[in-house]
């Protein structure tokens, strides 16, 4: 498998603390993984370091074996997309401007889309099922529909690496399953697919893999079931966490 | 609307008004008095001839060109600060500009030529400012950076007045009506000054328009879709620099004009790309500062500076856009 995507000794300081410390991690072709941990684990920092939007305090992150900071924008844009988490537009940018933008690593300044560009924003509105709000403006959108609009652009972009923070945030169940399915459909396509999540159950239904972040540190990865099995989930989470049979008991442990 | 039908509703509103601005004002033409001296080139020697191409065809566009300038500013600015509420005047980079050009006109005023250089520095040194103080603590949400631009165009108005305390009383004359934003007397020359910087800002600006709309989602969001952010936004900044120094260092400040125009075709045309609103508010902003000067000509009975007209619109303006963007105010 190849590597796509690669961090080692990251850390991450703040004047008078760590927001992440030590993380060594590699993420290879096909792969999803969810990235778990309650609020204030260091997920989005993490996210952020990998996608190159944060430096790091120490360490370095490779993509496909080159130093991330080395590289162009527009090169990282072709293989990485990242989505920080959901901040509503406050310009009323159409939803068909805001996909048309993931093409904008391919076009350059300049370029007028072509017939592939424009058959690429086509597939990822059609596969994000937000084709029927093209016209729409970004600012009347519920957080479900922009979030998949975003995704939309992400998708766009034919980056074989995502980078998603929180992006089952805001959506109904259905969506959010729908999602589950999409991110599956995408890694049996060689799509890597790195989503921080800090809802339990959506973790235990994603199969994949899963990395748990504690107080900025790796506390376990492994397969998504059997990292939430693990002490160290129970322990970040301050919850008793039980498998039963077809299902997952979360809480909270007797004082 | 369709974008043609808005360009189409734009150009014949420029070429209308235009029309009104060459036949009214102190003495009146005919539209027959106005064809002939058109006719008849800057160098026929009757009155009307005059009038209309030393006096009024200059002013009117020098008046569209300002217009433009600070309206392509205001639209790039909106996206690039991801505020609504910005525009050259509101940031403080108008205030920047005049700051620059008092102290050329007092220190330099036999090389008035080098005006628009010196506003535009005076503009940039004052929105890096802005720009870099807002983001001081991180990212900034938009009461920060515009309370920041309140700060330093009160501080650039503080040291305006300075300067008028320095200056002679003949000096201090002109340079106060200059700082109303007037367009009283201005000639070729003037339009000359301004046409080279003033077209140069637009264009880069429009040049930029898929990075200013990536800009304008956050600037993790443009770095995730292949945008060097820095290098986007210090050109972005540079342009809108430079195109607001060429306007305030020929008309003054004038306030509000790149608030209004983008807001307008924003909802005209349903679409907030920048692509096409640069250029649109270019010429909208062209059209509604010829208007305002027009009317101001025409209807007041003591000539009022158009700077006067566009606060007198732009502040409502302002106040109902507030209440719609209170709460992305926090």
């Amino acid at each position: 498998m190849t590597v796509r995507l690669e961090a080692s000794q990251v850390r991450v300081d703040v004047p008078g603390r760590s927001i992440l410390q030590d993380i060594s991690c590699r993420f290879e072709e096909g792969e999803r993984v969810a990235l778990l941990g309650p609020n204030g684990a260091g997920k989005s920092t993490l996210l952020r370091i990998l996608s190159g939007s944060l430096v790091p305090s120490a360490g370095e992150v490779r993509l496909e074996g080159q130093r991330l900071r080395k590289l162009p924008r527009s090169r990282v844009a072709r293989t990485l997309a990242y989505l920080p988490q959901l901040r509503p537009p406050l310009l009323p940018l159409t939803v068909l401007e805001i996909v048309s933008m993931g093409r904008l690593c391919h076009t350059g300044l300049f370029r007028p889309m072509s017939q592939e560009d424009q058959a690429q924003v086509e597939a990822a509105l059609e596969r994000l099922d937000v084709a029927r709000l093209i016209r729409r403006e970004a600012t009347t959108l519920s957080g479900g529909e922009l979030q998949r609009v975003f995704l939309a652009r992400a998708l766009a972009q034919e980056a074989t690496l995502l980078l998603l923070d929180e992006p089952l945030a805001g959506l109904d169940l259905r969506h959010q399953l729908e999602l589950l399915a999409l991110f599956e459909e995408l890694a049996s396509e060689g799509r890597t697919i790195l989503w921080s999540v800090h809802d339990l159950y959506l973790c235990a239904r994603s199969g994949g893999q899963a990395i748990l972040l504690d107080q900025g540190r790796m506390a376990a990865q492994g397969p998504a079931q059997t990292v939430l099995e693990s002490p160290a989930a129970s322990q970040a989470f301050g919850l008793n966490i039980h498998r039963n049979e077809d299902h997952w008991d979360f809480c909270l442990p007797a004082s | 609307m369709s974008s043609r039908g808005t360009f189409a509703l734009l150009l014949g509103g420029f070429v209308l008004i235009l029309a009104a601005g060459l036949l009214w004002g102190s003495s009146s033409l005919s539209a027959a008095q106005a064809l002939t001296a058109l006719q008849s080139g800057p160098w026929g020697d009757d009155l009307a001839c005059h009038v209309v191409w030393n006096i009024r065809l200059p002013r009117l566009l020098v008046v569209a060109l300002t217009g433009a300038a600070l309206s392509a500013s205001g639209a790039a600015l909106q996206g690039l600060f991801r505020n609504p509420l910005a525009d050259p005047s509101l940031l403080g980079i108008s205030s920047g500009a005049s700051l620059a050009a008092v102290a050329w006109l007092l220190l330099r005023p036999q090389q008035a030529a080098y005006l628009p250089v010196a506003a535009f520095f005076g503009a940039l040194i004052e929105v890096s400012a802005v720009w870099l103080l807002s983001h001081l603590g991180g990212r900034p949400n938009l009461a920060v950076t515009l309370l920041t631009g309140v700060a330093i165009s009160n501080l650039c108005a503080a040291l305006v007045g300075v300067a008028l305390l320095l200056a002679r009383t003949g000096d201090l004359t002109r340079l106060v009506f200059w700082l109303s934003g007037g367009a009283e007397a201005r000639t070729w020359s003037h339009l000359l000054q301004e046409i080279g910087p003033a077209l140069c800002g637009i264009g880069i600006l429009w040049l930029l328009s898929r990075w200013l709309d990536a800009l304008s989602l956050g600037e993790e969001h443009a770095l995730s879709v292949g945008v060097p952010v820095n290098r986007a936004r210090w050109l972005a900044l540079g342009a809108a620099a430079l195109s607001t120094g060429a306007a305030v260092s020929v008309c003054g400040p004038v306030g509000f004009v790149g608030l209004i125009v983008p807001h307008a075709l924003r909802g005209w045309m349903r679409r907030a790309g920048a692509r096409r609103l640069v250029p649109f508010s270019a010429l909208g902003g062209g059209v509604f500062l010829m208007l305002c000067d027009t009317l101001s000509r025409i209807f007041l009975p003591a000539e009022i500076q158009m700077g006067v007209i566009t606060s007198f619109l732009g502040v409502p303006f302002f106040l109902w856009l507030l209440s719609r963007t209170r709460r992305g105010l926090m």
